[in-house]
């Protein structure tokens, strides 16, 4: 998957996290967290995201969250959201 | 997107005038003042009673607040989702906010990253990576790390006035980076203004020209300077500028002194120029303010072209303005901005 513009999705509410997808400035993939439970949770998330780019095949992008406690799952469903958005995609192509 | 049963949140248009008053006299009760430069506001509501707002003002979060009734309910964090969403459908990358500096934890919480602070204001941006960006990007003019100078400038247009500075700059210092306010308030837009300054000051070797993007002299560190606000705000904002420039900029561009031209006339620039003496030694900047270079003993000005201008007497400026910007003057491409000079708004 290409990441060709800036996709957001997500809210900034309690056990949320807002994320936004951007082309990255060089190649590769950085992440950028901010998260009240970084100090207990930060290297979770950040596994989490990696995991999904990997899934999706997102090799060059920027991802940054604005975490509020999210669940795995819910960082999963909105950095999904977020880079079909960031690619231009509409049709979803569910999970397998 | 479901937000839950209890509230209803509707945006309201600065155009719109009772949705404006809305805003407003909610604002009023709360002890702020609704602000002009507002262009976007939502409003979150309890039945028919507002309970919270928040607005933009193009990157800006404005007016962010919570009746006492509701607080707790993460009504803040409900009110900047809005206006993040907001501002990403019209293209705005990041938001910026101020705010006291006792709110610090309150919007760290939220994902937000300090730009700089002093005692009277706390500056955030809701990414770290834009600034760090800029900051590296201002490292690589200056590999050597040489001892440079910085002019930071509007050039509403490029004078002679303006070269004459840039030149003592660059015959007293081995690296000048000159800055270019980016911020489009001036009736030369920041493309002219750039190419303008580009073209003035290409013979000379160590000048390098780069836009200052929102983190010297922009809507988002300074916007009192473009409302030519009066008083304390400004004074807040002035030191919070110059706290941006001394802390993160002239560290990262291995900056040591900041030229400034005497400012005879306007006393919005005469007083940020004093402000830069007592704020910018605190960084170890040496601050060098020259003396206007005259004309007929008139001292040049961008302003005294634009009123030679706006009177018809384009041709005259040939004495006060380089080549490159004489013959922008008077082409083709400058008729509209002729004209609105002649139309009166300056």
């Amino acid at each position: 998957m290409k990441i060709t513009k800036k996709g957001i999705a997500g809210t900034l509410e309690s056990s949320d996290v807002l994320v936004t997808v951007s082309p990255p400035v060089e190649p590769g993939v950085t992440i950028e967290l901010e998260s009240i439970v970084k100090k207990q949770f930060g290297n979770r998330i950040i596994a989490v995201v990696n995991e999904v780019l990997e899934g999706l095949g997102i090799k060059d992008v920027h991802v940054s969250l604005q975490d509020k406690g999210a669940l795995d799952c819910t960082v999963r469903a909105r950095l999904e959201a977020a880079a079909y958005r960031a690619a231009g995609i509409s049709q979803l192509q569910w999970r397998r | 997107m479901d937000w839950g049963a209890n509230v209803i949140v509707r945006s309201l248009s600065p155009r719109v005038p009772s949705e404006r008053e809305q805003v407003d006299s909610f604002l009023a009760r709360h002890g702020l003042s609704y602000e002009d430069d507002i262009d976007y506001s939502i409003g979150i509501f309890s039945g028919e009673t507002m309970v919270a707002t928040g607005s933009l003002s193009g990157k800006v979060v404005k007016g962010v607040v919570v009746d006492e009734g509701h607080r707790g309910e993460d009504l803040t964090a409900k009110v900047l989702t809005y206006l993040k969403i907001r501002a990403h459908n019209q293209g705005i990358d990041s938001l910026f906010i101020y705010t006291l500096p006792k709110n610090r934890e309150h919007f760290t919480a939220l994902g937000y990253a300090e730009i700089a602070s002093t005692e009277e204001v706390l500056l955030l941006e809701d990414t770290s990576r834009n600034f760090s960006l800029f900051l590296s990007g201002l490292s690589r003019l200056n590999p050597d790390g040489l001892p440079a100078a910085s002019l930071v400038m509007n050039c509403n247009p490029f004078t002679l006035g303006h070269r004459y500075l840039v030149e003592r700059a660059a015959g007293e210092n081995p690296l000048v980076l000159l800055v270019v306010v980016q911020e489009d308030r001036s009736v030369f837009p920041f493309s002219v203004r750039m190419k303008l300054i580009e073209e003035g000051t290409r013979d000379l070797e160590n000048v390098r020209v780069i836009p200052g993007g929102d983190y010297i002299i922009s809507n988002a560190t300074f916007p009192s300077y473009f409302i030519k606000d009066k008083g304390k705000v400004f004074d807040t904002h002035t030191r919070l500028d110059l706290t941006i420039f001394g802390e993160h900029i002239a560290p990262a561009a291995g900056i040591r002194r900041r030229y400034v031209g005497q400012e005879p006339f306007c006393p919005v620039t005469r007083r940020y120029n004093q402000s830069m003496h007592e704020i910018l030694p605190e960084y170890g900047l040496e601050v060098v303010e020259i003396e206007r270079r005259e004309s007929d003993n008139t001292a040049i000005s961008a302003s005294e072209v634009r009123r030679l201008i706006a009177s018809g007497k384009t041709e005259e400026t040939v004495k006060i303005v380089p080549s490159s910007t004489y013959s922008y003057l008077t082409s083709a491409e400058a008729e509209d901005i002729r004209r609105k000079l002649q139309g009166g708004s300056a």
